[in-house]
């Protein structure tokens, strides 16, 4: 096994995988923070029909109650 | 011409040791010698009529203050925090002992200026990561190597300090974030070898991390020593011992690896 | 020569430079360091290459003298301590492949076998460590020496 060129490669991989990993997390920081493509968002929000209740006035609600 | 601070604005012997604390650790931590410290603080402690001791020790300040002639007297210990060098902190604290002596700032202004002097540490990582690599690419021209060989220096340097800079962001231990990047750095410093391109291969493998030599703490450590502070010097030496290991342990696991015989 | 003397000064300035940037001094202190570096480290290429032929240690005494008097008279017209541009000048004249080499010598000395081998390594480290301790020494002595000489300018610089 030729051990110098395999810590050789080992290590030019290592930095050439996290430079393009550091450039885009420096770049998202820097231009704000975007959504993810693919991620997981609540019940509300994948069947909010305009009209429906938001959060805040749920709360709201929840108030009068605590009220009565 | 010397003026003194008036009586009205003068704090008391509690309040300028507890600022004289925070200011020893501070400028401590920035790096400066003891002599500077010493000198430092007897000329603020003087502007406000008052004298001051210190002790130095490794890790903690002990400092004590009185009034001559009177019993308003207080004595403090501030910890030296673990900050990296900044000789733009030592420089401006430096110039606000003068301030102080020269009566130009009261003493809450001159306690606000600390905090903005401490809290205003900024650095540029990308400029200082750039020029750390140039500086070590020239250093291996020093040492007589080619072009292609400052070329190998100037990005395993680059390559190694970047790694230094997000190791230390995530709080790695710094003897160990030393080793590690000594270890990348010599990989990356023996291309030349391993590929045998360039005329001078172990002037590469050799300087390739020389950037992580603690200069400043070994200055220090022998500056202290001529001054007499041997518990502070040989604090600093040891710990400049210490990293210097960590990069040789670094080093030689490299250099074992890539099967090059530096000695 | 001369131009070996001028390439001498400008990388070492080009060091200077660098090493101090991880120590941020302040940015009017970059030109002075640069300068002080540059005539320090030539001074000692001279010392060391031309007839004199000087041994690395009173030349490298020498440049740190230099260098020691150049940032006391400096400093006070750049306004800053004198250590803030007398300590990244010695920068190139760390002796750090010494310091290195000290650490690699006692790692062979630990693992060779036999008199002959032990003997060949711990003078390795012996040499390296003496020397690089001595350096140090003499670097800090010749910068440190006009400090103390000039205590009235040098402590006052920031002034």
């Amino acid at each position: 096994m030729n051990t110098p060129l395999i810590t050789w490669g080992c290590i030019v991989a290592l930095f050439a995988c996290m430079l393009p990993a550091r450039l885009i997390a420096a770049n998202r920081s820097r231009t704000g923070h975007r959504p993810p493509l693919i991620g997981f968002g609540s019940e509300r929000e994948a069947f909010f029909i305009p009209g429906d209740p938001t959060s805040r006035q749920t709360k709201e609600y929840e108030d009068e109650d605590d009220d009565l | 011409m010397k003026t003194t601070t008036s009586d009205s604005a003068r704090p008391s012997a509690g309040e300028l040791s507890l600022f004289l604390s925070q200011y020893s650790a501070r400028l401590l931590g920035a790096g400066a010698t003891c002599i500077r410290l010493e000198k430092n603080a007897a000329r603020i402690a003087k502007a406000y009529g008052k004298e001051a001791e210190i002790s130095i020790m490794p890790r903690h300040v002990h400092l004590s203050v009185w009034a001559p002639g009177s019993t308003d007297t207080a004595a403090s210990i501030a910890a030296i925090g673990h900050t990296a060098i900044s000789f733009r902190i030592n420089t401006k604290l430096s110039e606000l002992s003068w301030e102080i002596a020269d009566g130009k700032v009261d003493f809450a202004t001159a306690a606000k200026r600390f905090d903005r002097i401490v809290r205003d540490d900024r650095r540029d990582p990308r400029t200082v990561l750039f020029l750390v690599a140039l500086a070590n690419a020239s250093f291996c021209r020093l040492f007589g190597g080619d072009f292609i060989a400052m070329t190998t220096v100037c990005l395993a340097t680059a390559a190694g300090y970047h790694l230094k800079l997000l190791l230390l962001g995530r709080g790695v231990d710094i003897r160990l974030t030393v080793l590690v990047c000594a270890f990348a750095s010599a990989v990356l410093g023996a291309t030349d070898t391993l590929f045998s391109i360039g005329e001078t291969p172990s002037v590469a493998s050799g300087t390739s991390v020389l950037y992580l030599v603690p200069g400043i703490p070994f200055l220090n450590s022998f500056s202290d020593l001529l001054y007499r502070h041997y518990l502070c010097a040989f604090s600093r030496f040891v710990d400049a011992l210490v990293l210097t290991c960590s990069l040789s342990i670094g080093l030689c696991a490299g250099m074992l690896l890539m099967n090059i015989r530096m000695f | 020569m001369l131009l070996q003397i001028f390439q001498d000064a400008l990388f070492a300035a080009i060091a200077a430079i660098g090493f101090a940037a991880i120590s941020t001094p302040p940015r009017n202190a970059y030109g002075w360091c640069a300068v002080i570096a540059a005539i320090g480290h030539s001074l000692r290429f001279v010392l060391m290459n031309a007839q004199t032929q000087l041994h690395i240690i009173p030349a490298t005494l020498g440049s740190a003298f230099a260098i020691g008097t150049l940032a006391v008279f400096l400093s006070p017209r750049a306004r800053i301590p004198a250590e803030t541009c007398l300590f990244p000048a010695l920068l190139p004249m760390i002796p750090g492949t010494y310091a290195y080499k000290a650490f690699g010598g006692l790692a062979l000395c630990l693992l060779s076998e036999g008199q002959d081998a032990f003997g060949r390594n711990f003078y390795l480290f012996a040499h390296n460590a003496l020397m690089c301790s001595c350096l140090l020494l003499c670097m800090v002595l010749g910068a440190t020496l006009p400090i103390f000489l000039f205590q009235k300018i040098s402590f006052r610089a920031t002034r």
